[in-house]
């Protein structure tokens, strides 16, 4: 019996006509496979037909690469675009296919690859697109750029291309420390890793800190940072060469900051923007972190001023809305977060992170809720006796929590009320008025806590309750408040964590009764357990409810 | 619950049209409904596929042949590919279209077709996709009991289409979707050249790239996908290469279709069987070429007889409407002296007296029964045409020989004999409440022949 497969091609022997299997039934068969050197993007069925061809070429480089030249134009377009990125030649321009500017043609690309939704243009200083951006391949070139343009591209990266390459070879070196570099998964990897070939970085990755820009986003597939955890779709700043950013941005802070049409705004003392930090505007439903926020953008040089102080904490009030953005993504905007994969942070958060690391003291945290300006120095600043220190090491080596409800600035008394209206938050909880939900603590469906922000720290309204004189009905409460006290009352020397609640408890119901009360009457259960910052506390009610 | 059968393209039609056939013949299940993606509906192909053999809208037995556009046609009429993303408007989008798609991609008269580029297609079909009417195409799909994609790998159309149309149908249906995927199974003539123009070259660049794209991409989707396409060059009695004119958009009947229909409905049984499999073909047997013809299809007889059955039929049909029925009519018209009905019996004239017994309107009866015989025969000889293309004669007879065929060659004695044969004893009786129409005796006696042929085996 003469038996064929009716398919082009067909390895092994056949025993009957019917259905059979092919190959091994879920595998192209090898030879099957086209001949990666004629990719063509033409013949791949989707609208992403280039990054496609690039993403099948990246994954079969040693097919298409000949002592080191491609044999296909997509790959030469792929490193000369990843050069011209990281030359500082090519910027990445975000944008967000669900915008109307992109009108029935975004709608469709959606329909049919709704992950495709953030995605850069890269283009060049006349604002001439040569590519962009898609989350598998990295970088794929445009399809009506002409061989000339290409060649001037080339030219313009020539000079620059041995510190490009170095500044690439850095930027991997971040992502092969935590754990997210692996080629053998990831297409765009094994580009990165062609196209920088034996370059090496600067020694302290100091290339990167002081003369890059990370910029982007770019939303690309993540290997997990351990065997456990699958690839992940993350938003990732790529880095470009820009001589003296780091200094450019020290001095920038150093200029009053405001809030202005674009985001925050850096003014001289004439008026005059010498920056800005963007703040896109963004739809309800868009990721403003995928639009570019964050972004730093320099206009023009920044002439030092260094008899003036750096403006880093009204920087951090104005900021704090774009902070709780990437927080919201899981992203915490805290130095050991930022140092440990900058990538994930654009330049105006990474930066201001590395230099209050710089300039701040190892113990000292810094209040972000209440409306009296602290002042960053090289010591502790003067705090009130009422003030309680517990050693934080989750947010890094050294570091002490500070609670404090007063702040000693020359010869005056600035009041902070930490103390004071985490007491609030626990005597909330004393009187039941507070439920769990996960790992929030709501009362009347507000957070008690700040969510976001340092560790213990009272919400801002709680704050806001407890500034000024107190309402007249708590302050004829003295037996609930004295069962109050009593709750939290620790004999001897109590631990730092066991102190800040006795004193916080102390502080409000002084304030709330106007004179010192004491401890006395039954005291309630401390059966609620809640995790507030990592560290697991028990909290009572009041046991006549 | 019904299978859905989404057809994809010029390749998709040709397999629904021999689905249309085969589920008229009855060697497949008529619990198979059409829907048809194409951009262009005016051609031969399409037009043939919505009024085959003169069975149109319900009647016909996929339900509904009618070839939809993947795009709102009527809202962009004739145009290219970039009219209709580009405006004026919208620079933007204009920018990130021409990133995407070089100027003679952006020139394609979609309207047309896609013309050998899958990415166009891929894309055109995005923008149908948002649309309300493929939207409401695939409503329908939540009821399905089984869905099946047909198309190739091949052309722009449905290459570009079918892998993104997998994705569309899962919003809808998530029981078991089965695929049917033409490799090349035609060849261009050389000269084949001009600009535009779809080449061997091409089909051969566009079926290896989908290929890869399908197995990475689409094969995951699918429950089981049947691969099928034209395994060389060598021809042979049944199995042979075809060449077809690129522009020539009518049917091109082809053995391969025949093969991926019986494939399709045994998909499901070889998923039961091979569970974890994702990719089959047809083996056939080149020396035994008419096997396909002695499979038990889902009427659990084998095609040959079907088909001898229709043969049968359209042979006794033809001989009635074409050679005798002005015998019939005289007869029935009341001035016939000469002419009886001894030729063609009791049973006939049973059939008639049985719904009419006004002899003056037994004539209008009759001939609106030599209508019905006419349609019917038209019906079979779309069925039987296509099959006498696939097969030489030889293949479709019986193996022993055939003489009931023969026999229908010899002159109208023999055919009145076996009519009379076939119908004895088997009058179609009167209805307890109303009345029959004349397609109703005509439908009637043509299934007492067609029963009586494949009972009997041979003559």
């Amino acid at each position: 019996m003469a038996v064929i497969a009716l398919v082009h091609k067909w390895d092994g022997p056949l025993q009957r006509a019917g259905l059979v299997t092919v190959g091994d039934g879920v595998h192209l068969p090898a030879g099957w496979q086209p001949d990666p050197r004629h990719y063509n993007p033409a013949a791949l069925p989707t609208p992403f037909a280039r990054a496609e061809a690039t993403r099948l070429l990246l994954g079969q480089l040693e097919d298409v690469v000949v002592d080191g030249q491609p044999s296909n134009v997509l790959l030469t377009q792929f490193r000369l675009l990843l050069q011209g990125l990281a030359a500082g030649v090519l910027h990445l321009e975000p944008c967000d296919l669900a915008s109307p500017d992109f009108d029935n043609f975004g709608r469709a690309l959606l329909q049919v690859d709704p992950e495709s939704r953030y995605f850069c243009r890269l283009v060049d200083s006349q604002g001439l697109g040569f590519g962009s951006t898609y989350r598998t391949t990295l970088l794929w070139g445009h399809a009506r750029r002409t061989e000339q343009q290409w060649d001037n591209l080339a030219h313009q990266v020539h000079g620059l291309q041995k510190q490009a390459l170095g500044l690439l070879a850095e930027w991997r070196s971040l992502l092969l420390s935590a754990g997210r570099w692996k080629p053998g998964e990831c297409p765009w990897q094994c580009g990165v890793d062609w196209v920088i070939g034996n370059a090496t970085g600067s020694p302290d990755l100091r290339t990167l800190h002081e003369d890059a820009a990370l910029g982007g986003p770019v939303l690309l597939e993540l290997p997990g940072s351990d065997a456990a955890k699958p690839s992940t779709l993350e938003p990732v700043y790529l880095p470009s060469l820009a001589v003296g950013r780091r200094e450019q941005f020290r001095r920038l802070v150093l200029f009053a900051p405001r809030r202005g049409s674009e985001g925050v705004e850096f003014l001289d003392t004439h008026g005059n923007i010498l920056g800005k930090i963007l703040e896109p505007k963004a739809s309800a439903d868009a990721d403003a972190r995928a639009l570019g926020a964050g972004s730093l953008q320099l206009l023009g040089d920044v002439k030092p001023a260094d008899h003036q102080a750096p403006k880093l904490q009204e920087l951090e009030l104005l900021l704090g809305p774009l902070r709780q953005v990437f927080h919201s993504k899981g992203r915490p905007v805290d130095s050991t977060s930022v140092s440990r994969e900058p990538y994930f942070y654009p330049d105006a958060l990474r930066m201001l992170e590395e230099l209050k690391k710089a300039s701040a003291p190892k113990n000292l945290r810094l209040t972000t809720s209440c409306s009296a300006r602290l002042w960053l120095g090289a010591h502790l600043p003067p705090v009130g006796t009422s003030c309680v220190r517990i050693a934080w090491p989750a947010a890094g080596e050294g570091v002490e929590l500070v609670l404090t409800d007063t702040l000693l600035t020359g010869t005056s008394v600035t009041e902070v009320l930490d103390l004071r209206a985490f007491g609030a938050a626990l005597f909330r909880v004393f009187l039941g008025e507070a439920s769990l939900r996960g790992a929030r603590i709501l009362c009347q469906e507000k957070d008690l806590f700040a969510v976001g922000a340092h560790p213990l720290e009272p919400a801002l309204w709680v704050y806001r309750e407890v500034t000024g004189t107190p309402p007249e009905p708590l302050s004829r409460r003295l037996g609930i408040l004295q069962r109050f006290v009593a709750t939290y009352s620790v004999d001897g020397a109590p631990e730092p964590m066991e102190e800040a609640l006795q004193k916080a408890a102390s502080s409000f119901a002084n304030w709330a009764y106007g004179t010192p009360v004491m401890s006395l009457g039954r005291r309630g259960e401390r059966s609620l357990v809640v995790d507030l910052g990592g560290r697991m506390l028990r909290l009572g009610r009041d046991g006549y409810l | 619950m019904s299978r859905y059968l989404i057809a994809v393209g010029g390749t998709g039609q040709h397999l629904a049209l021999a689905m249309t056939r085969l589920v008229h013949l009855g060697a497949v299940r008529p619990d198979v409904s059409l829907i048809a993606i194409d951009p262009d509906s005016q051609s031969p192909l399409p037009k043939l596929l919505g009024e085959p053999g003169g069975l149109q809208g319900e009647a016909h037995p996929l339900k509904n042949g009618s070839v939809f556009a993947p795009f709102d046609l009527a809202k962009f009429g004739e145009t290219t590919f970039d009219k209709l993303f580009i405006d004026a408007q919208h620079p933007r989008e204009q920018e990130v279209f021409e990133s995407m798609f070089d100027a003679d991609m952006a020139g394609i008269p979609v309207h047309k077709g896609m013309y050998g580029t899958p990415c166009v297609g891929a894309t055109v079909f995005a923008e149908g996709a948002n649309g309300t009417g493929l939207q409401n195409l695939l409503k329908p799909l939540g009821n399905a009991g089984q869905v099946i994609v047909c198309g190739s790998v091949v052309g722009g159309t449905g290459a570009g289409v079918m892998h993104k149309l997998v994705g569309e149908v899962r919003r809808y249906y998530k029981g078991e979707m089965y695929g049917v995927f033409m490799l090349p199974w035609f060849t261009l003539p050389a000269s084949s050249s001009s600009q535009g123009a779809i080449t061997d070259a091409i089909l051969s660049r566009n079926a290896a790239h989908g290929l890869k794209y399908f197995y990475e991409h689409t094969i995951p989707q699918l429950t089981l996908s049947l691969l099928v396409g034209y395994p060389g060059t060598e021809a042979y009695s049944v199995l042979r290469p075809l060449q077809v004119t690129d522009g020539d958009m009518g049917e091109h009947p082809h053995y391969l279709h025949l093969a991926a229909a019986w494939g399709l409905t045994k998909l499901s049984e070889q998923h039961v069987a091979h569970r974890g499999v994702k990719a089959c073909t047809v083996a056939h047997n080149t020396d035994q070429e008419g096997w396909l013809l002695d499979e038990p299809w889902e009427a659990g007889k084998p095609l040959r007889e079907i088909i001898r059955a229709h043969r049968v039929l359209l042979k006794l049909l033809e001989f009635l409407t074409k050679e005798v029925q002005s015998s019939l009519l005289d007869y029935y018209s009341g001035w016939s002296l000469t002419q009886s009905r001894a030729a063609w019996g009791d049973d006939l004239h049973q059939s008639i007296k049985n719904t009419e017994r006004e002899t003056k309107q037994q004539k209008v009866l009759v001939q609106g029964m030599l209508q019905g015989w006419e349609f019917i025969a038209k019906q079979s000889k779309f069925c039987v045409d296509w099959a006498q293309r696939l097969f030489p004669e030889a293949y479709l007879r019986l193996r022993e020989g055939d003489p009931l065929l023969d026999a229908l060659m010899g002159g109208p004695t023999q055919c009145w004999a076996e009519l009379q044969r076939m119908w004895k004893g088997k009058p179609l009786a009167a209805k307890p409440h109303g009345r029959h129409t004349s397609y109703d005796i005509a439908w009637h006696h043509a299934q007492c022949i067609l029963q009586d042929t494949i009972t009997r085996g041979r003559g």
